[in-house]
């Protein structure tokens, strides 16, 4: 018995010494390729830094053929400086990879067996931009595996060609296989020239693309939709005439004003509050009498964009806030108490309690007294306890009844 | 005639590798750095005609790094371009405010890059 546990103690500590020597060999193996791989890429980095820069093929850089192992550095090079660099650059870096083989090797590994390979062979041939991947990439859009079918649409949205985005168009229409948001995202990447595309096929999208394709048109704020959106303003959907007037707005283009306004008026209620919302992003003032009228809106969120939209309109849109203060529709007034509140107006009226000018006092003591009217006193009160300037919150006090004035403070005030 | 000098400062070393390439092949002296401190010693140490600067280094910001620069009597003349990866317009305006002569965004076009520095050299020679 002894004698075997000896033995046992032997063989466990020959393993373990066993063990740590084939750590200790694979260890320093993989660090002598390392150090070999640096050595490598030292060599070759300016190679390719002389070509991207510089002129004719890269046949002519390279002084004898790569060997099979430089091709991982040569790729990890190209992706490492198309980070940081674009246009001429980066234009003779992806002549490189096809004069190289690259998109070749690309293209036949989106065959592979293993779903891994296809989806980084898809991934590699967007992110160089390769429109000859497109028809390959395009017979994979219906890839078993979703992560390669992403990585596909990812690509075709980064090679950008009009053939590449009409695919993703395509894409838009059958909700089943692709989701909207995702290839929605893709577009967004593409930027204008996925605009052209959707503007192109809106026509013949069936109705979940097309508020998809209106959406991105709002996200990317295209100038280059607007003629589509004008025309969308009038849809008989209110659904599309809504995310239309959006859209609209999110290009920030006060020419649009006038279609908005005209939209301020639509019998659908969400319209005419994605149309106050749409004018408030827009520097003009000709929608502030329509956005007043809206404020008495029979649909609180209409009342709600109207008063946001006023309140981004500086100077002006505070004037007309002001005036609301004496409609006789009391939601309008708190709205544009609200508002005066967030835009910070309120504390200048307060701060106007302590003005010189009697006339601003006048003013002011105003604009207190309708507050208190409309009962909206939690600033007032708060400033009253709080403002760092004594003679304001005493007058504060008294306008708030939470004190009587003296014949003097009376005097003073009014 | 003497080569115009630069100091180049990336905490992205593919970054100071490529740019050190591209300026000596335009007959440039080139010095790189990856860190803030680092790129201030270098700046002081060798007089360069312009600086080219990352924002976010370790030890150091590239703000920072422009700050002193300007702070100094010996270096508040040197033109410095900010080569970042960050688009905000803030950054841009810190930078400007902070003294930085130009701004590029990353990814950047480096012929670009070269006909900015060599313009910024001219003005300030």
């Amino acid at each position: 018995m002894y004698d075997f546990i000896v033995a046992l103690i032997w063989a466990s500590a020959g393993f373990f010494v066993l063990l740590m020597l084939l750590i200790l060999v694979n260890k320093a193996w993989r660090e002598v390729a390392e150090r070999r791989l640096r050595k490598r890429r030292v060599q070759l980095e300016p190679i390719f830094f002389r070509y991207v820069t510089g002129t004719g093929p890269i046949e002519e850089h390279l002084k004898q053929p790569l060997r099979p192992s430089d091709r991982v550095l040569v790729e990890e090079i190209f992706f490492d400086l198309g980070r940081v660099v674009k246009g001429s650059v980066w234009e003779r870096a992806r002549e490189a990879f096809e004069r190289l083989g690259f998109v070749d090797h690309y293209i036949s590994r989106l065959q592979s067996r293993g779903w891994w390979y296809r989806a980084e062979a898809a991934e590699k041939l967007g992110y160089i931009g390769s429109e000859r991947g497109t028809q390959p990439l395009v017979k994979h859009m219906d890839d078993p595996v979703g992560e390669v079918r992403v990585r596909v649409a990812r690509a075709l949205g980064r090679i950008g060609t009009p053939e590449a985005l009409d695919y993703l168009v395509e894409a838009l229409r059958d909700p089943g296989r692709w989701s909207a948001i995702r290839v929605g995202g893709i577009l967004i990447n593409a930027g204008e020239g996925g605009v052209e595309r959707l503007m192109k096929a809106y026509a013949t999208l069936p109705f979940h693309a097309r508020v998809a394709a209106i959406d991105i048109f709002a996200r990317i704020r295209s100038l280059k939709a607007s003629p589509l959106l004008l025309e969308l303003l009038e849809d008989e959907n209110s659904d599309i005439r809504a995310r239309a007037a959006f859209a609209l707005g999110a290009t920030g283009d006060p020419n649009f004003a006038e279609p908005l306004i005209g939209a301020l008026k639509d019998p659908a209620w969400a319209v005419r509050a994605m149309a106050a919302k749409a004018v408030g992003r827009l520097k003009e003032a000709a929608s502030i009498p329509t956005l007043c009228e809206c404020l008495q809106d029979a649909e609180w969120w209409v009342r709600a964009n109207a008063a946001e939209a006023l309140k981004n309109k500086g100077e002006k849109g505070s004037q007309a806030l002001l005036g609301m203060l004496e409609s006789d529709d009391t939601y309008a007034a708190q709205q544009a108490v609200q508002m005066l509140q967030e835009s910070g107006s309120l504390d200048g009226m307060i701060a106007q309690l302590g003005s010189p000018d009697k006339g601003e006092r006048q003013a002011s003591l105003e604009f207190m007294a309708r507050l208190v009217m409309l009962r909206r006193t939690d600033l007032l009160t708060e400033m009253a306890l709080n403002h760092p300037e004594a003679s304001i919150r005493e007058r504060l006090s008294i306008v708030l009844g939470l004190r009587r004035p003296t014949a003097w403070q009376h005097q003073v005030m009014t | 005639m003497r080569r115009p000098r630069i100091v180049v400062a990336d905490d992205d070393p593919i970054v100071v590798r490529f740019l050190t390439s591209v300026f000596q092949g335009e007959g440039f002296e080139v010095t790189g750095a990856e860190d803030g401190e680092r790129a201030l010693q270098m700046i002081r140490e060798n007089r360069p005609d312009l600086v080219i600067l990352d924002l976010v280094m370790p030890f150091m910001d590239g703000f920072e790094v422009c700050r002193q620069v300007r702070q100094s009597a010996e270096t508040s003349h040197l033109p410095v371009i900010i080569l970042s990866m960050r688009d905000k317009e803030q950054d841009a305006l810190r930078a400007f405010a902070l003294g930085a002569n130009d701004y590029v965004r990353k990814p950047f076009n480096a012929l670009e890059l070269v006909a900015r520095a060599r313009k910024l050299i001219r003005e300030n020679a």
